[in-house]
């Protein structure tokens, strides 16, 4: 069974920051969520597993 | 128009079908309800298949309608049983007739052409449920359901649309966090106030008097149903180790968003919650708490409706990052009404 497609945006809190954590394990930091969504969803595209 | 067909969607309440002939046009198709002698609910195209007569404005006989105009009669499942003045019923004479399933207090209907699926409706058990009092309204949007998915998606606008009522200023302030399940389309924004003015609503309701702790969990299963998952308590007080929140009110507030028109939506809206649960000051308060709440949503998305449909092509908007959640629900609703209408 494959694993869960699960996509999470958090805000970190006292920022402006938001981090974008994929299914895969790659996170990214951005301040636009628009930005933030195209980087997610282009998965795999520019996606480093940590 | 930009419907995503092949879902289910709330058409109304239980209590609003009954013996009478009901009107409701969901997702741009005139339906026509009623409730048949044996109690189940029959949803048929509302146009009667010879000259368009609506078949609401028509009469009841038994379980069939009758058409006012020329008496065209047709049964529960659209078929036409009846022609005036000849033996020979048409082939073609039939009316469309839509799967309906009554569940959660709502009456669900299927739009769409593929195989309904009852297993498909998300759920709102608490609006049936004995362990919780659930008081409801409906009110009709002269906006796009779009409007109001962005509206329930970002709850910031508590603080300035709705002060004085649910609205404080910690809701602004705290960050959300964001989660999209692709695999099961759903959409899930939370925000946790650990210390926050206690509004009015809750005030009022829960007897709280001073700050609380304040959760806002939002479930959205597009593209009808949304879920707030509302957790209150007084400053500190979480949930035990174990699961079980004995000190905590919990409040669910269920919206069924269902489009009327591109450009006219019905606002379903209902508020379930565990406390109080005989005092009909609580649920007379949180009626007209939550109906006024509505209707301070309906006068602004009534107002962007007209922005909308006022401006030239191609306007810009902003996003950020209030708007994570509502970003995600669009892109949600977008592959849902790209969707193809058959499957190959």
């Amino acid at each position: 069974m494959n694993a869960p497609v699960i996509y999470r945006i958090h805000w970190e809190p006292g920022s402006d920051l938001l981090v974008g954590v994929c299914h895969c394990g790659a996170e990214r930091a951005a301040d636009d969520p628009v930005d933030l969504w195209t980087w997610l969803l282009a998965h795999p595209e520019g996606h480093e597993p940590r | 128009m930009t419907f995503a067909r092949n879902h289910w969607y709330v058409a109304a309440y239980g209590r609003e079908i009954g013996r009478e002939l009901f009107a409701r046009t969901i997702l741009g198709e005139p339906l026509v309800f009623y409730r048949s002698e044996a109690g189940e609910v029959v949803a048929l195209a509302d146009r009667c298949v010879h000259r368009r007569f609506p078949l609401s404005a028509s009469r009841l006989e038994g379980d069939t309608i009758v058409c006012g105009y020329h008496g065209f009669t047709y049964d529960k499942t659209g078929s036409c049983v009846f022609v005036p003045g000849q033996e020979r019923i048409p082939r073609t004479a039939r009316v469309a007739s839509y799967p309906v399933v009554e569940q959660d207090s709502f009456v669900w209907v299927w739009i769409g052409d593929r195989q309904a699926d009852p297993a498909l409706i998300p759920r709102a058990p608490w609006l049936a449920d004995p362990a919780y009092t659930t008081v409801s309204g409906m009110e009709p949007l002269a906006a796009r359901y779009e409007l109001l998915v962005d509206n329930l998606m970002d709850l910031s606008h508590e603080t300035y649309l709705h002060g004085g009522y649910i609205g404080t200023p910690e809701v602004a302030n705290t960050p959300i966090t964001t989660e999209v399940d692709e695999d099961n389309g759903i959409i899930y924004v939370s925000r946790h106030m650990a210390d926050a003015a206690c509004p009015p609503f809750y005030a009022k309701s829960t007897g709280i008097q001073g700050r609380i702790t304040r959760w806002q969990d939002i479930e959205y299963h597009p593209p009808c149903l949304y879920l707030l998952h509302s957790r209150v308590a007084p400053v500190g007080v979480l949930p035990e180790p174990d699961g079980s929140d004995p000190h905590g009110f919990h409040v669910e507030v269920v919206y069924a968003i269902t489009p009327e028109t591109g450009h006219s939506t019905h606002d379903f809206w209902a508020v379930a919650r565990d406390f109080a649960l005989d005092d009909q000051e609580v649920s007379d308060f949180l009626r007209e708490s939550n109906r006024t709440v509505v209707l301070q949503d309906v006068t602004a998305l009534d107002a962007l409706e007209r922005v909308i449909q006022a401006e030239p092509a191609g306007y810009q908007e902003l996003s950020i990052n209030i708007d994570t959640g509502g970003l995600a629900a669009r892109r949600i609703l977008q592959r849902m009404v790209s969707e193809p209408a058959h499957t190959a």
